[in-house]
């Protein structure tokens, strides 16, 4: 998958994986494994900088928390301003999905 | 053994190192390390596998920190504040004042370098333009890609040196329409030279008048001012005239609907002008200002357009987009076997093959027999062309030289920029950019020389180049790109060996230690005397050459004697006229001859009774009337010359050369019958006498057979042998006869010498460029010398003081810091003798007779840049060896 794809997609995907509740990166990580079955590959620590900048947005909001492994994680979590981000994303990325549907099913005779 | 906690540590700490990595980046990055890690393991892996798998998974460490960077940077993209900026403008001003200042310093030597990079450049911009106009001919026609010229090579029927032939015969250009799709349009174009046009009682000599077909005007794009595209032409008695020629006819009047007279051989035709065309551009092969119906010229000159034989007309075609002319090539043969059976030339047996030249190829790669108009060569360009490179090559590397020689005095300036934290780059881009200011000062500069020597250069190359980077789209880029070029190339050594000066000793002065980058320098100071060395040589060999054909007994003598062209009344009077010159007692002989005696071009193949069969003498010949002989002093091996006293001889006389003779292969020719075979209408003759071989071409060909015709009615020449005294007055009674015999004719004449001399032209002008490049890259190289040398004296003051105090004298010192470098002008002649032998060689093998290249020429060579070389050193060395020893002693 190209490089400029995943990282035009990487920030809906947070925002809507987020909205299931709080994640951290690992977690982000294997979630997308897990959805894309795998064709999804991101480079692992550039996630981090993509968050960073999330937050610097204010699309989410983060929390240092001690997780049940006994471990120190940063946890992220969508903000008010994040969810109507989403609601944007998913507007544009149907609209273009739709797109993409019409072009790409046999078109019925016209006529 | 492995353990993962200092692993992780020692992680953390090369994560650290990065100062775009908060300690808060860290430790999120890390937790997801420890996560990954437990989930490896989990699947089996031992943990050291496990932890380089989950580092490597992370990627680069430097990646990393530069994304976080961008997240927390005010601008989205820049230079983390931590590392230096490229430019400070800051600076800039410091930059430009140090410049000035080192300029001012030594202001002869900035001037040196200075000037040595603008007369390179100079002289590369002007032949590049020269070789861009030479490249450019007949580039201009819409579909200059797709127009081709058919010639033929007759296999083995070498004629003047080559067996390609640029004419054709009439009935091809039709014929190719007709059998080839791909072939759009086919024309046919011939030309006629010196014909009288009359306009009402005015006459005017036109040198050359262009007969083509309608077609003509539909492959080439010669614009018209007047008339229509469509219809030129095809009216045969209409004729189209060039905007200059009808100025030169007309004036400012309307030329269109005028009736015109040709009046050629005797013969009188009227033409109306139907269109006027934009003068044909200098950059193309056609000299074309009036044209005619080339039907037309058939039926006034009674030829036969339906024979295959006549091979006398330039055809021209126009082939579809991508159709392949080389395709073409390969069905040509058996096409013409199918239109012109049996009737095509054929030499020995040996038919004619066609084949099709590009037309942008015309003017460098022809050099075939019978070319429209007077081409170029290919070869000559490319000479042209090298000898540009090199000397800007050179021009570069006396530029390298000289600005690290001096470079070692700003030794203290680079360790003071060093330690107030200039970083290794920017020392490079402010040297750098030094360069680039003197390369643009120096582009100036060679405008100045170009426009100062152009007018010049146009007259040696005999181009009507043009220097306007105003108007001229692409010049004024490529100078600036040239001048960055340059700016790069010479700066860039000087600027890399400064910035790799030591701090410690270069805040000492000291700069460079002794030998870094010598190697180099001396190799380059090398090139350059090897480069000179070898044009030295060439100017050596070619002047050598030239002499010998100035010196050379040709088998003619010629000294005063005029050539006329006779024309109009003239041509059917020549008699009386010649009566009327003989009376002059100044006059000492003259003679008609349809050639000269250098430049016998007209061929033919040798007849007598008693010819063995299949034995063929292809034979150069020369009609010539009485006193020819005589006039030239062509000297008699056996019998005797053309006389009045043996009555016999107006019936039929022969003169064969010894060559001939040998060809001919009989003992005794002397009273044998001979005559030729095409031109039937020749009768055959008696051999009068043998001449001794004398050499009717250039040097470039060997001597053949030749014969010579008595024949008084063949007057195309008319040599006057004058006396050396009083020549104005002679030519004024000469003039006064001509214009009583031939009154609309102006009248024109040419020293024979001069026409000698015009066939050695392009050697000549050989001799002048290597000998103008020559000195050129002497100097250059010595520019180069004076740098290092210099340089060695500088680096060597302490060593020249110890010396000096230890007793050596001022010439010892000289000697000293001289011999290093004259080992090197020694070496380049190792270099440069091989390459200037090989290069005389190649060019004497075009001359069949040549001088041979001697040793003195090479030493001599060598000597010579020795000796310049060696004064230029000493003079250079000669202060630093006088100086007081106390004082270079007194350093540090």
């Amino acid at each position: 998958m190209s490089k400029t794809l995943i990282a035009a997609s990487a920030r809906p995907m947070i925002l809507s994986l987020l909205l299931k509740g709080e994640s951290y990166g690992y977690r982000i990580l294997q979630d997308v494994m897990a959805l894309s079955g795998g064709t999804i590959d991101w480079s692992e620590a550039l996630l981090y900088p993509v968050l960073h900048r999330m937050e610097k947005e204010g699309v989410v909001r983060s929390r240092w928390r001690m997780s049940e492994e006994k471990r120190m994680r940063k946890y992220y979590a969508l903000t008010d301003f994040g969810r109507r981000e989403l609601e944007a994303e998913k507007e544009r990325w149907l609209s273009i999905h739709g797109a993409f549907l019409r072009l790409w099913t046999p078109a019925e005779d016209s006529d | 053994m492995f353990e993962l906690e200092k692993a992780i540590a020692s992680w953390r700490k090369q994560m650290e190192a990065d100062p775009a990595l908060e300690p808060g980046h860290i430790a999120e990055i890390e937790s997801h390390l420890r996560d990954k890690i437990d989930d490896l393991t989990a699947r089996g892996r031992i943990p050291e596998e496990a932890f380089e798998e989950a580092v490597r998974a992370l990627g680069e460490t430097g990646l990393i920190g530069s994304q976080f960077f961008k997240v927390y940077s005010p601008r989205r993209s820049g230079r983390p504040s931590w590392q230096p900026p490229r430019f400070f403008p800051a600076l800039a001003w410091n930059y430009v004042r140090t410049a000035v200042r080192i300029f001012r310093r030594n202001r002869a030597f900035s001037m040196l370098n200075i000037a040595g990079l603008a007369v390179g450049m100079a002289v590369f911009i002007l032949i590049m333009l020269y070789v861009r106009y030479e490249l450019s001919y007949d580039r201009y026609h819409e579909n200059a890609r797709n127009i081709y010229r058919v010639v033929q090579e007759q296999p083995g029927n070498y004629y003047l040196g080559s067996n390609v032939f640029a004419v054709t015969p009439p009935p091809l250009a039709p014929a190719l329409v007709q059998g080839f799709p791909e072939v759009l349009a086919a024309a046919r174009i011939v030309t006629s030279s010196d014909v009288l046009i009359s306009i009402g009682e005015k006459y005017f000599l036109e040198k050359q008048v262009y007969w083509a077909d309608p077609q003509t005007f539909e492959i080439f794009s010669f614009p018209l001012v007047h008339g229509d595209r469509a219809t030129v032409l095809k009216d045969p008695f209409s004729v189209l005239l060039s905007e200059r020629e009808t100025r030169r006819l007309f004036g400012d009047t309307d030329p269109v609907g005028r009736t015109v007279v040709f009046q050629a051989s005797g013969r009188k035709s009227e033409f109306k002008v139907e269109g006027v065309f934009r003068d044909i551009p200098a950059n193309s092969h056609f000299v074309m200002d009036v044209v005619a119906p080339f039907e037309t010229m058939v039926k006034i000159q009674n030829r036969d357009p339906t024979s295959w034989a006549y091979n006398s007309y330039y055809t021209f075609a126009l082939l579809k987009d991508g159709a392949d002319p080389r395709a073409l090539d390969s069905k040509l043969p058996a096409f013409i076997d199918k239109y012109a059976v049996g009737k095509i030339y054929s030499f020995k047996g040996n038919k004619s093959r066609f084949f099709l030249q590009p037309l942008t190829r015309i003017h460098l790669h022809s050099r075939f027999n019978f070319e429209l108009s007077s081409t170029g060569d290919s070869r000559f360009v490319l000479l042209f062309a090298s000898i540009a490179i090199l000397v800007l090559v050179i021009a570069c590397v006396n530029y390298m030289n000289l600005a690290t020689a001096r470079s070692l005095k700003r030794a203290k300036e680079v360790g003071l920029r060093k330690v107030v934290g200039a970083a290794k780059g920017q020392i490079i881009r402010q040297f750098l950019g030094d360069s680039m200011v003197l390369t643009f000062i120096a582009l100036i500069l060679a405008v100045g020389i170009i426009l100062a020597a152009l007018p010049a250069f146009r007259t040696f190359v005999e181009r009507d180049i043009i220097f306007n980077p105003f108007r001229d789209i692409t010049l004024m880029p490529g100078l600036i790109l040239l001048a960055a070029v340059v700016g790069a190339v010479a700066g860039s050594y000087p600027a890399f060996f400064v910035s790799a000066f030591q701090l410690v000793s270069a805040l000492k002065g000291v700069g460079a230690s002794k030998t870094k980058g010598r190697g180099l320098r001396s190799g380059l100071i090398m090139f350059q005397f090897a480069a000179s060395i070898a044009l030295i040589i060439c100017t050596f060999g070619v002047r050598s050459q030239l002499r010998y054909i100035r010196n050379k007994d040709m088998g003619y003598e010629r000294d005063q004697i005029l050539v006329l062209r006779p024309r109009g009344g003239l041509r059917t009077n020549v008699e009386a006229f010649k009566t009327e010159l003989r009376q002059n007692p100044a006059v000492v002989s003259v003679a008609s001859s349809s050639s000269l005696p250098n430049s016998v071009n007209s061929s033919t193949t040798a007849k007598w009774p008693g010819q063995p069969e299949g034995v063929e003498v292809p034979i150069y010949n020369i009609d010539a009337g009485y006193d020819f002989v005589e006039l030239y002093g062509l000297k008699l091996a056996h019998g005797r010359s053309f006389s009045r006293d043996h009555p016999s001889d107006a019936g039929g006389a022969f003169l064969i050369n010894e060559a001939a003779q040998k060809a001919i292969g009989l003992s005794d020719p002397i009273g044998r019958e001979f005559g030729e075979f095409l031109g039937s209408d020749k009768p055959l003759g008696n051999i009068v006498g043998i001449v001794k071989d004398f050499h009717m071409q250039s040097l470039h060909l060997p001597i053949t057979p030749l014969y010579i015709f008595l024949d008084p009615k063949s007057v195309r020449n008319v040599s006057v042998k004058i006396r050396a005294e009083h020549i104005p007055a002679t030519l004024a009674f000469i003039r006064e006869a001509w214009e009583r015999f031939a009154p609309e004719y102006p009248f024109e004449f040419t020293f024979f010498d001069d026409i000698f001399g015009r066939a050695y032209r392009t050697e000549q002008r050989l001799g002048t460029i290597f000998s103008a490049f020559a000195v050129l890259a002497v100097l250059i190289a010595c520019l180069g010398l004076v740098g290092l040398a210099s340089l060695a004296a500088e680096q060597k003051t302490k060593e020249i003081g110890i010396r000096k105090v230890l007793g050596s004298s001022s010439s010892g010192v000289v000697v000293m810091l001289s011999r290093e470098f004259m080992r090197w002008v020694v070496l380049a002649n190792l270099l440069a003798w091989p390459i200037g032998y090989f290069a005389m060689q190649s060019w004497l093998r075009n001359f069949a007779f040549r001088t041979s290249l001697t040793v003195p020429m090479f030493l001599g060579a060598g000597l010579a840049a020795f000796i310049i070389a060696a004064a230029v050193i000493s003079l250079q060395t000669y202060r630093a060896a006088t100086a007081n020893p106390a004082e270079s002693m007194r350093y540090e």
